[in-house]
């Protein structure tokens, strides 16, 4: 069975073509734009006179979910645009989903492109409808493009079986739980209350058995109360390759779990407070970084160093580098990422949808353009911090309060400090050695690094304290 | 950044989002910390020129440090890292990616 008659769609030449509709479309109320938020008409980030195109496709394949997790950004959050959505992106939704991204890895002559089949509880799609949509986006990008899919599910409906079709269509799985224990997981509830966690460990068990090369990792969110090397350690027991470790979402409006209720313009950079999350972390990263070897690879960790090296980073956690990720909704509706429903209803939304635009239209919508606009769109006092460059004012949605929009530190910004120096102190003893034999002289560590960065033809990248202004890329091709 | 760029950062007064308040329950360091504490705190650390009351200031410069000699360096952790990095800074940056929610 071809993927289209997968999907449930006749072949293409009987249906009509792809971009040939201009009537109404009765978008849900989220898809409508959000206030404030004009039609696209602002600047696209641009390195060296080159858009930055998306290279990250999010689509939620299901909407809906078979747990609810007490703190879930998505469900238990303000914002309600899923209420209006289909339950699940329907054939047409899905078709049209993969002939965008073609389009636009087309149009910026990507040679490489991410398709994130996401939800919701994506398995909620079936495992061969996922296997279909990969397939078809694989065909209309092209036999000379890879295209990297992974599925990012709550592990509770792994099967061996599904787990065996995701492997076969090189489907990689990435798994979300709080911890390796059942105390770990007292948040994660399905809608009658009851723990996940049962199902959960049995799913990742399979995947981790039976198709190592298809496990992704685990993302975590992480709780300051519970012990963070027992909690890191029972995570190394489900054998994953790689961990995430995510600040739970909250803004200066609602502060996360251990954090009070504080003012952004009091409280930023530079203001010492208890950082509960920050010396979790650094625990953390004091026990992964001492072991022997690499036990598995934590993504807040590695970006944090490769930052800290001079390199971009790959995350949203950090660092000032455009997020080069969009979402594709239920019901066709082009979005921000959804973290950023954790601030306010429809606070995602751009009033766009992959059946009347483009991924090149996204582009310049302005919430998309203020998310990879670097320093610029940050508070004065993170723009004259001198972990900028490596910290970059944290995750976008953390910076958030009501009424005042997004341009404000971290609500976790002295725990970002906390972990951003601790790693940076175990980073320069480590390389004490190496950074004497280059220097001769062993106190050359201890000059200011003055917000550079470094290129790999060796020019460097200065980020000017102009708030009109981004980075300045000099010297050198990309 | 255009001024519609600048909307899209700092709001218009109708993005409310409803208070769910601040839980301080039981977070470790927490306990019993006010508001007015908090700021009274903010108050007396907060440095002439912004910095800390301790350990602040300028992050030390790396960027010096080779990374084929970090590869070499006798930190097993370390060494996987920067060989894992080798090729980031030639990488299209549309390959950097960094959607948080998933792998």
């Amino acid at each position: 069975m071809d993927n289209l008659a997968a999907l449930g769609l006749p072949p293409r030449s009987s249906r009509e073509p792809p971009f040939g509709r201009t009537g109404p479309r009765a978008l849900s109320a989220g898809a409508r734009g959000c206030p404030g938020q004009a039609a696209p008409a602002a600047q696209t980030p641009y390195i060296m006179g080159v858009p930055v195109p998306f290279g990250q496709f999010i689509v939620k394949v299901h909407g809906r979910c078979n747990l609810a997790c007490r703190y879930c950004y998505l469900y238990a959050g303000p914002d309600r645009t899923w209420r209006d959505r289909p339950a699940a992106a329907g054939p047409e939704v899905l078709d049209r989903a993969a002939t965008r991204i073609a389009e636009h890895a087309d149009t910026h002559a990507l040679s490489e492109l991410a398709l994130v089949l996401h939800g919701g509880e994506p398995l909620l799609a079936g495992a061969g409808r996922l296997a279909a949509f990969a397939g078809l986006v694989r065909e209309r990008a092209g036999r000379e493009r890879t295209v990297h899919v992974t599925v990012q599910t709550n592990a509770t409906l792994l099967t061996e079986r599904r787990i065996a079709t995701l492997a076969r269509h090189s489907i990689r799985v990435g798994v979300s739980l709080d911890g390796g224990r059942p105390a770990h997981n007292t948040l994660r509830t399905d809608h009658a209350g009851r723990p996940s966690w049962p199902a959960a460990v049995r799913g990742i068990r399979l995947l981790a058995a039976h198709r190592p090369e298809a496990y992704a990792g685990i993302l975590t969110v992480v709780d300051p109360r519970t012990d963070p090397v027992e909690m890191y350690a029972s995570l190394l027991e489900l054998g994953p390759p790689a961990l995430d470790l995510l600040l739970p979402h909250g803004n200066w409006t609602a502060p996360p779990p251990g954090l009070p209720a504080m003012d952004p313009h009091r409280h930023g950079p530079g203001v010492k407070r208890p950082t509960p999350y920050g010396d979790w972390l650094s625990t953390v990263f004091d026990r992964w970084w001492s072991a022997g070897r690499r036990e598995t690879r934590i993504r807040l960790f590695e970006e944090c160093l490769a930052l800290l090296l001079g390199l971009p980073g790959a995350t949203e956690s950090l660092g000032l580098d455009p997020v080069n990720a969009v979402v594709v909704e239920t019901d066709g509706a082009i979005e921000q990422v959804d973290s950023l429903k954790s601030a306010h209803h429809t606070a995602a939304a751009t009033g766009l949808d992959i059946f009347r635009h483009s991924f090149d239209d996204a582009l310049s919508h302005p919430g998309i353009a203020a998310r990879r606009s670097g320093a610029a769109a940050l508070a004065a006092g993170c723009r004259s911090c001198p972990l900028l460059t490596v910290c970059g004012g944290g995750n976008y949605a953390h910076r958030y309060r009501a009424g005042e929009g997004f341009r404000h530190p971290s609500i976790y910004c002295a725990d970002l400090e906390r972990l951003i120096r601790h790693v940076t102190a175990r980073l320069t003893e480590a390389t004490a050695t190496a950074t004497a034999d280059a220097t001769g002289n062993a106190t050359a560590h201890a000059t200011t690094r003055a917000n550079t960065t470094r290129t790999a033809t060796g020019a460097t990248v200065t980020t000017p304290a102009s708030p009109t202004t981004g980075p300045v890329y000099a010297g050198g091709p990309r | 950044m255009s001024d519609v760029t600048c909307a899209a950062v700092d709001g218009t007064p109708g993005d409310r989002a409803p208070d769910h308040g601040a839980p301080t329950d039981g977070a470790p360091g927490y306990e019993g910390l006010a508001d007015e504490d908090l700021d009274d705190r903010a108050s007396k650390d907060r440095a002439p020129g912004g910095g800390t009351a301790a350990g602040g200031g300028e992050l030390p410069d790396l960027l010096a440090l080779d990374l084929e000699t970090l590869r070499t360096l006798d930190h097993p952790v370390l060494a996987e890292v920067v060989a894992d990095l080798r090729g980031r800074a030639e990488q299209p940056r549309e390959l950097l990616w960094g959607f948080n929610n998933a792998f």
